[in-house]
């Protein structure tokens, strides 16, 4: 479990919800935008720490990098003034705003609690200790007796729990795309396309012949994500396509001083 | 189960099509490609159901029912109920499919020349397409609501097409009135369906059927049979104008006349016919259902032909000769003669349709005259029509080697020698398992076992015979008295008029030609069994089709029985346990009397037309004074309208009177009123939250989240 | 709590950010800042696939998040140019000023 990983967790969380609240408190909207980047690159490193590293990448690429500079440009474009941001109001509403806010977040909460046995797990890794067993193995086998919320998220916990199906997949007995994959027509057989690694000599080599170190990292990268994606996903995928389509139109559409 | 046959969809899909295309666009296109797009998805449809019963011929007997089936989609799943759209073609089925959408073609295509100059074309199109797609969901359905969707779909179309000239006060109420009186019979038949239903836990006629084979299936279905069955029965005295719902047919006649042909003559009005043979194991499970079907087809058929001698209006006479001729089929299913009637059926869709649409080509060259007493001798402007018309007055009379002949004697010869057994006591409770009986060993119970079935009902199969005898008689008579008074002796139409006569278009004379033809020749797969059993020898190989295949080479006498080859499975389980014959196996010297004896009678009929309408003119007028009475009875139908009129309309309208009353007083004065009034004061209060503030709305959203999980979290 | 992250973790964390994003848009007037607050909100629901994806060993989640984000872009898109139509409309970008369905 180590120290430095949960140790970034901590400065990560820490770290949105300050921003977080950031964005909600800042009157400008200006410095809410400058505030808000902060926020999706905290967002994308907790991606990264669950093992989401294509995911993290276009967080800090898509959110950070395109959607946000469009909101600075548009809030640069309108130019706002002291005037137009308007005067702090404050009504009954706004009561009801809050009370309302803490409570979803006291509910949400109130629900997981109770689900995390914190004093079993604790007795569980003594307990073990005790036996002589690598605490590491323990936390993973708590994990899986525990059904619900509780789960050890760090890489190593997901190494073990990881390692079954890699190893199946790196013996070629079943793919990432298992149970994942539903062929458009039944009656044709399904590979997964060759990986493509120029300057090994291995270019057009099935996927499932790389050796299991080499896998055990893999998981959340983009190879297991677009296999998914370009196979079960497919449609879905494309119909994305269509609707950025539609979106960029709606917006010219919109946005265009005379219609 | 059986693998999904696409066609029966297919069938099913074009007219559909064709309705949704003629009824959205229909009144921007072009009038003769309309009719053409009408025509055209019925053609397709016929040539899939050709496709389909020739497969059926070739491959339908490798399943297990010798059926094909498909299932559309999954209907309505609820507890233990599974219903599917689903769609079952057996030999029976296919009958009817080629019937409807063969004879249903030829109609659309006459109709095309028919309807020429009316501005509604793709409005009439689109409704006959629509009835098409109704009438194929009603013969192709594998469950019973499957078929009550075609049921109220027909009599939907029919309603629309009875009042197409709906600018007609008159036509507007006939199609009312022919709705209403269907809506009774359908009600009657709803409830006999969920009887049904109530009992067995099916609605599907194979399972249905399987149930009715076994002891048990029947002992489990005994309570409810006979209730069952006649519900459902007065259904189809709805839909096929039996007594006592007759009456709604002679006012159909208001409607474009190819409409009469198609619905009103040869597909919709014989469903109750179909209906029946579809659920035979259900009417010959307990014989007084059948015999209260035989006796009201038989008194239908007789009362019916006795007003059409005296009707004047040419759809009118053929309005009540269609309900006549329907009495016939109801009397062949009732005594069990299911062939028989489905056969009648068959040959009646051609010659009917033909008579039909040859009236039409009369009325539009008459301009619209309907009166026969203002024709005569048309037969030298239209020879065609005059042709094809004689040729359908001829087999409608039964005269000897057209269609009607051999289906009409098939149907008395039935009338006579069938015989029910299954109201043996120990059979009906289950103490001795039907399955065990066979033919050989009912005819004994049959004729002198411990309980004898047959003498007591031999007088109700007498009645049948001398009826439908009589009344073949009246047909032959009214159908040439029709005949006569139209195409032949002198012209009683005035100068204008007769400037205008003219033969129809060749859309309309070849459909006529293709149904003379085959009404000439639709019934030569249907001989008496003297003929080819008896005089040719007994050299088919006969039974049921599971030879089919063995025998490639067919000699003549497969081929003229064979629609009776065609349809044996499908009425397997009636024929072999139910029904014997009271004259023993092979009764061919019996049959040849019979038919002898229709013969006769049908030529008199004819002879005696001759000589009172052609021979000497002035007699009928004498005839009919000398028995004004009968004659004034004869011409109002018994007064059977007035009747319900006084007894139904009136008390309904009286009922109704209240009740509109009460609906406006109370309903809507204090009910509908007050409830606006407190909706109004409400939404007064209520405004207030409105501010249109969407943020203040998100707010109520997430407070109302909430206060929800809240209330869901403190139970 | 413990030191190390568990599942638990992130969804407290994810819950926390996405209140604050639902407070936001109940609150601030300014629709730009509202937006911000919705893709605040987004973004915490990704996190919950995420962790969830991990603890399930199933990479469903990371599909779905990937969705979310397509989503997020056409949304913004859309989204802003309507608050430049509105501007340009009655010169404010605050909501509450926005209030009558027609004119």
């Amino acid at each position: 479990m180590g120290f430095w990983e949960p140790l970034f967790f901590w400065i990560f969380a820490v770290g949105a919800v300050v921003t977080s609240l950031g964005v909600l408190t800042f009157r400008n909207p200006l410095y809410s935008a400058l505030s808000l980047i902060a926020d999706f690159f905290c967002f994308a490193s907790l991606y990264a720490l669950l093992s989401a590293h294509f995911l993290a990448i276009t967080q800090v690429l898509v959110y950070a990098g395109a959607i946000m500079v469009l909101f600075v440009f548009i809030i640069m474009l309108l130019n706002l003034t002291e005037a137009d941001l308007g005067q702090r109001q404050f009504s009954l509403h706004h009561i009801l705003a809050w009370v309302g806010g803490i409570a979803v977040f006291a509910f949400t909460v109130s629900t997981i609690l109770p689900l995390i046995p914190t004093d079993q797990v604790e007795s569980n890794r003594a307990e073990a200790r005790a036996a002589g067993e690598s605490p590491r193995n323990q936390s993973v086998s708590t994990m899986s007796t525990i059904p619900g919320l509780y789960a050890d998220l760090s890489e190593s916990a997901l190494e073990a729990r990881y390692r079954d199906k890699i190893r199946s997949w790196s013996q070629g007995e079943s793919s990432p795309a298992d149970g994942k994959y539903r062929p458009f027509l039944s009656d044709r057989d399904f590979t997964i396309p060759p990986a493509m690694e120029p300057g090994t000599g291995q270019e057009g080599r099935a996927p499932r012949s790389r050796s299991e170190e080499q896998r055990q990292g893999l998981f959340g990268t983009v190879e297991p994500v677009s296999i998914l994606l370009v196979n079960r996903f497919v449609v879905p995928f494309e119909l994305t396509a269509i609707l950025l389509l539609a979106a960029i139109m709606g917006a010219v559409i919109i946005a265009k001083k005379r219609l | 189960m059986e693998s999904q046959f696409t066609y029966l969809g297919l069938i099913v899909l074009f007219p559909l099509l064709g309705a949704i295309i003629n009824g959205v666009v229909g009144s921007r296109l072009n009038r003769k490609l309309v009719g053409w797009i009408g025509s055209g998805s019925i053609l397709l449809a016929f040539f899939y159901s050709l496709a389909s019963t020739l497969y059926l011929y070739n491959h339908g007997h490798d399943s297990e029912y010798g059926d094909l089936t498909y299932t559309a989609f999954q209907w309505i799943y609820a507890g233990d109920l599974g219903l599917d759209i689903a769609f079952l073609m057996d030999p029976l089925t296919s009958v009817m499919v080629l019937v409807i959408t063969g004879v249903g073609f030829l109609i659309h295509v006459y109709s095309i020349g028919y309807m020429e100059d009316d501005p509604g074309t793709w409005r009439y199109f689109a409704y006959l397409n629509l009835f098409c797609f109704a009438m194929l969901m009603l013969v192709l359905g594998k469950n019973m609501l499957v078929t009550f969707i075609g049921w109220e779909g027909v009599g939907l179309c029919s309603y629309l097409l009875i009042g197409f000239w709906y600018e007609d006060d008159a036509n507007a109420v006939a199609g009312q009135k022919a709705f209403i009186v269907n809506r009774v019979g359908d009600f009657a038949f709803l409830a006999g369906l969920f009887l049904l239903y109530y009992q067995t836990g099916t609605f599907d006629y194979v399972a249905l059927e399987q149930m009715a084979s076994t002891p048990a299936g029947i002992a489990t279905m005994a309570p409810v049979a006979l209730p069952a069955a006649l519900l459902i029965f007065v259904g189809c005295t709805g839909k096929s104008a039996q007594i006592p719902l007759y009456t709604w047919l002679p006012d159909a006649m208001a409607g474009p006349t190819p409409v009469s042909a198609l619905i009103h003559a040869a597909t919709m009005v014989t469903a109750g016919v179909f209906l029946i043979s579809r659920t035979h194991f259900l009417f010959t499970i307990d014989p007084a259902i059948g015999l209260t079907v035989a006796t009201v087809g038989t008194l239908t058929a007789f009362f019916a032909a006795t007003i059409a001698v005296v009707q004047d209006d040419i759809k009118k006479v053929l309005a009540y000769s269609t309900i006549s001729q329907l009495g016939y089929m109801f009397m062949a299913v009732g005594v069990g003669a299911f062939t028989a009637g489905i056969f009648h059926l068959m040959t009646h869709a051609f010659f009917k349709a033909l008579l039909f649409l040859g009236s039409g080509s009369v009325i539009h060259a008459m301009g619209g005259d309907q009166n026969i007493q203002n024709m005569g001798g048309l037969r030298k402007w239209m020879p065609v029509t005059a042709l094809t018309f004689l040729a359908a007055c001829l087999a409608i009379s039964g005269f000897p080697l057209l269609s009607g002949f051999f289906s009409k004697d098939l149907i008395l010869w039935s009338a006579l020698s069938n015989a029910h057994v299954l109201s043996i006591p120990g059979l009906f409770d289950g103490t001795i398992p039907a399955a065990a009986l066979t033919v050989e060993q009912a005819q004994p119970l049959a004729s002198g076992g411990p309980v004898d079935v047959t003498a007591t009902s031999a007088a109700f199969h007498w009645f049948f015979y001398i009826g439908g005898l009589l009344t073949a008689g009246l047909t032959a008579f009214y159908m040439f008295r029709l005949y006569f008074l139209t195409f032949e002796g002198e012209c009683r139409a005035d100068e204008e008029t007769k400037a205008h006569l003219h033969e129809a278009p060749m859309s309309m004379t070849v459909p006529l030609s293709v149904l003379g033809i085959l009404s000439v020749i639709g019934g030569w797969i249907g001989w008496p069994h003297f003929v080819p059993k008896g005089w040719l020898g007994s050299g088919h190989k006969g039974g049921h089709g599971a030879d089919h295949a063995a025998d490639a080479g067919w000699t003549i006498q497969d081929v003229m029985l064979g629609f009776e080859h065609w349809l044996d499975e499908v009425f397997v389980v009636s024929d072999t346990f139910r029904i014997v014959g009271r004259f023993g196996a092979h009764p061919y010297s019996a049959e040849m009397i019979c038919t002898a004896a229709s013969v006769l009678v049908g030529l008199s009929g004819i002879a005696a037309a001759w000589w009172v309408y052609l021979k000497n003119p002035g007699l009928p007028k004498e005839i009919a004074d000398s028995v004004e009475g009968l004659y004034n009875l004869l011409d109002n139908a018994y007064w059977v309208d007035e009747l319900y009129d006084s007894l139904f309309v009136q008390g309904a309208i009286k009922v109704g009177s209240f009740f509109h009353a009460f609906d406006k007083i109370v309903i809507d004065g204090v009910v509908v009123d007050g409830l606006g009034w407190l909706a109004e004061q409400a939404g007064r209060i209520l405004s207030y939250l409105q501010s249109g503030d969407v943020q203040r709305y998100a707010t109520y959203i997430v407070v109302a989240i909430v206060l929800i999980v809240l209330t869901i979290l403190t139970i | 709590m413990t030191w190390e992250p568990t599942l638990a973790h992130y969804l407290i964390l994810a819950a926390g950010t996405f209140s604050i994003g639902v407070i936001g848009v109940m609150v601030r007037r300014n629709a730009l800042t509202l937006f911000m607050c919705i893709e605040l909100m987004l973004n915490s629901v990704n996190l919950t696939f995420i962790a969830f994806s991990k603890y399930r060993v199933d990479l469903d989640g990371h599909i779905f998040s990937f969705f979310v984000m397509a989503v997020a872009a056409a949304e913004a898109a859309v989204g802003l140019a309507i608050i430049l139509h509105i501007f340009r409309h009655y010169r404010s970008v605050n909501v509450d000023e926005v209030r009558q369905l027609k004119n």
